[in-house]
């Protein structure tokens, strides 16, 4: 018996190294070679100061530019508290947010119809942190832009449609568009347009 | 439900069910001992490890003996993670100085992991370090295995006759995890490397946004984890939010590759079987009544999801799906996986007992969450790694049994005859399933601890608890994560409906096998009932929803079943 519980302990220390540690270096170790940008979480450099990840959404509530999902990670995008509303869809209180967050876009974005809010763009992520928003959504959102930055309403439709995401292999997931990547596109022709307000809305890009 | 979202998951389906057909050819080899295109590389490994285990690869064990050793090495690599966790504090790669797990929840993840449920009272980028996420990691592995084995035990049980020994633990087990798991996690890490699934052992990066605002993003070997933690059905992620979390699942591909990755061996154990006991007939038959069982609750979700939310409608958004407009009921769900994927994620994590989620089932529309639920009380949907093929076959024997019944001839299941053992011992296995989800469930229900978790209101409260229950018991690990399970209260009795969960029916599975393995074998005659084909298929299908529903519909009409109803009639709960 005692040679047997030996046997248990060296086959449980055993697979310990090797599913733990040595698997999870074996990884690391593709990753440091492969996969240098993916392993470290895909984060790029503006002006080289790490500005995010293009994968994790961040909190677009500015009206000057394109504003993402509502959060519930943390106080909004927290990259270390993930987590949907876990709202059930017959919860009293929240159908009251949803009424205002509906009616919320309704007034910032008067040329949207009531009856025609994009289903997403009121409601919450499974993470909180996803970046996507449908083209609707994005281009609902168009003509306020274009008001209050001087952006021609032309420019920045191109500029959602040029930035649609597809699906993948013309099959996986649902079109729509990446905030982060959006908005970065709209720093760009607002730094040319109005350098003034682009300093005031993308704090980070101007240091 | 639109034309591309059908599309996208027959597609999924297909591929999983052709990628099982050649893996299954490799499984069977693996546990029949014959040659594989993969001894050359492996071979020395393995006779390295049976060296230093002074195990003799041929020398084979009873039931009983198989049985107490696999409990003992679970018991013991419980033990170890169990002190992992407690500990953290004073092991490395603990950059953020995360304290030691508390003794509850403690207690309920390390049990929670090493019974391939991955229940998770916490968010494991808020209290775990990178060396405790490796630690859950290895139990991720053996778990997987743990349940593959006690299978292949169970085929063996069948196939053989008046003999007495099942295999050997320890030789089923490292080529279990040398030969399927390691190569296989591998390969999907590296894919999910290359998509955007992180692999460090820096816990947390500082980034300021493009709009000044800071954000910081918590990192860590998540690559090496989403691989094994879906391809072992485990389903314990990295994150809180699991595969909704972007790094965890970056894009709708990973999405669909993570489905695959849950369903293919569960899948593909069917086909095994088939091989190993020399019908493949029979082994398609219960393919089908599985897939039946799929196709249906997949269809209802996506239906539901499609459909989506009638409030939100009345309040002036579109939930009409359009070129542009996603609609259906997006809350907790990712805009660019959309609802179809997410809808077969939900229902595969489920079926497969993976409990991975890429979205909040809580958010879920009624009749959604209720399918969610009857998915992991059947829990025979292929299921978890070898747990799902056993619970199937339990079905089958008291499948044969009743039609036996009715026929008035004694049963008979692949050439053996069935007594009274084993009809005992699988209805106990069915028995203890659903005794262990509906008593703690109606404890919860009537105690201050077990109401003091419940989030949303209503019936939709009600159903959380049960999904608990349900979800813990069936070693599923998913949850309506409004529910605040992080209570002594719900760690401890958790830990408890896990672990008896597990290990009660595996133990009168295994007993069965035993029972079997000493029987003769009967050649077949005019009067056996074929066990493969139509009839067969409308009996194992008609136990498995009788049986199914005679015990969980009460359950169900007081929580999704009555919310949908009061939702049509416009209510709310408040």
């Amino acid at each position: 018996m005692a040679k047997e519980l030996i046997r248990m302990i060296k086959i449980t220390l055993l697979l310990y190294v090797i599913c733990s540690i040595a698997y999870t270096f074996f990884i690391w170790g593709i990753g440091k070679v492969f996969f240098p940008f993916q392993a470290g979480g895909s984060i790029i450099y503006k002006n080289s100061k790490p500005i995010g990840s293009m994968l994790i959404g961040e909190k677009f509530t500015s009206p000057y530019i394109f504003n993402g999902r509502p959060s519930y990670a943390g106080n909004g995008y927290n990259g270390t508290e993930s987590s949907g509303s876990n709202y059930a869809p017959t919860n009293g209180k929240y159908i009251a947010i949803e009424k205002k967050l509906i009616d919320k876009f309704l007034i910032e974005n008067p040329t949207v119809n009531k009856g025609n809010v994009p289903v997403d763009i009121v409601t919450g992520s499974g993470s909180g942190l996803g970046p996507y928003i449908s083209i609707a959504a994005a281009l609902d959102q168009v003509p306020r832009i274009s008001k209050l930055t001087g952006i021609k309403e032309k420019t920045l439709r191109k500029l959602v449609v040029e930035d649609i995401s597809g699906r993948q292999f013309g099959i996986f997931g649902t079109p729509g568009l990446n905030t982060d990547k959006l908005n970065l596109m709209l720093a760009e022709i607002l730094k040319v347009k109005n350098k003034k307000l682009f300093k005031k809305v993308f704090s980070g890009l101007a240091g | 439900m639109t034309f591309t979202g059908i599309l996208q998951i027959i597609a999924v389906l297909l591929i999983m069910v052709l990628a099982a057909v050649p893996l299954s050819r490799y499984l069977a080899h693996i546990f029949k001992y014959e040659p594989t295109f993969l001894d050359k590389l492996i071979n020395p490994f393995e006779n390295l490890t049976f060296r230093f285990l002074n195990v003799k690869k041929e020398e084979e064990m009873t039931w009983t003996t198989y049985l107490k050793i696999g409990l003992v090495i679970n018991f013991l690599m419980l033990a170890v993670v169990f002190l992992i966790l407690r500990f953290q504090n004073y092991l490395p790669f603990n950059q953020m100085h995360y304290p030691g797990i508390p003794w509850a929840l403690d207690f309920n993840t390390a049990i929670s992991f090493i019974t391939n449920t991955n229940w998770q009272n916490y968010g494991g980028e808020e209290v775990m370090s990178n060396f405790s996420q490796m630690a859950l990691v290895f139990l991720q592995f053996t778990s997987a295995a743990t349940g593959l084995v006690f299978a292949i035990a169970f085929i063996r049980g069948i196939v053989r006759h008046e003999a007495k020994y099942v295999g050997n633990i320890y030789t089923d087990y490292i080529k279990a995890i040398y030969r399927i798991f390691i190569p296989l996690a591998v390969i999907f890490a590296i894919i999910m490397l290359s998509q955007g699934a992180p692999q460090t052992f820096t816990m947390q990066k500082k980034v300021v946004n493009i709009t000044g605002t800071k954000q910081t993003l918590s990192v860590g070997p998540v690559a090496s984890m989403v691989s094994i933690e879906n391809l072992g059905t485990n389903g314990g992620g990295f994150y809180d939010a699991n595969a909704a979390q972007p790094y965890e699942n970056p894009n709708p591909f990973t999405n669909a590759l993570t489905i695959f990755m849950m369903g293919t061996i569960p899948i593909a154990l069917f086909f095994m079987y088939g091989i190993m006991i020399d019908d493949k007939k029979h082994a398609w038959t219960l393919f089908w009544v599985a897939s039946t069982l799929l196709v249906v609750c997949i269809a209802v979700i996506y239906s539901q999801e499609a459909h989506g939310n009638p409030f939100l409608a009345h309040l002036g958004a579109n939930i009409k799906a359009s070129k542009y407009n996603p609609g259906g009921n997006m809350e907790g769900k990712q805009e660019h996986i959309g609802i179809a994927q997410t809808s077969l994620f939900a229902s595969a994590t489920t079926a497969f007992t993976t409990g991975n989620v890429d979205s909040a089932h809580d958010s879920f529309m009624p009749l959604s969450g209720m399918i969610l639920l009857a998915e992991m009380m059947l829990n025979l949907i292929f299921g978890g790694k070898g747990v799902g093929l056993l619970n199937m076959l339990t079905m089958v024997i008291i499948g044969v049994f009743i039609a036996g019944l009715m026929v008035g001839r004694t049963p008979e299941f692949l050439g053996k005859k069935i007594g009274a053992k084993e009809v005992t011992l699988a209805t106990l296995a069915m028995f203890a399933h659903a005794f262990i989800i509906l008593v703690p469930f109606g404890i919860a229900l009537s105690t201050a601890g077990g109401l003091a978790g419940i989030f949303n209101p209503g019936p939709h409260g009600l159903s959380e608890v049960l999904y608990a229950f349900t979800s813990s018991v069936a070693n599923n690990g998913s949850a309506f994560a409004g529910l605040d399970g992080n209570t002594v209260f719900y760690n401890v009795i958790l830990g408890f409906t896990i672990f008896f969960g597990r290990y009660v029916p595996i133990i009168c599975q295994v007993a069965i096998a035993g029972a079997l393995i000493k029987k003769k074998r009967i050649p077949e005659s005019a009067g056996t009932f074929p066990e493969h084909g139509f009839l067969f298929y409308s009996v194992v299908l008609g136990t498995i929803i009788l049986i199914g529903a005679l015990t969980f519909f009460p359950a169900l009409a007081l929580g999704p079943i009555a919310e949908h109803f009061a939702m049509v009639k416009g209510h709310l709960f408040y």
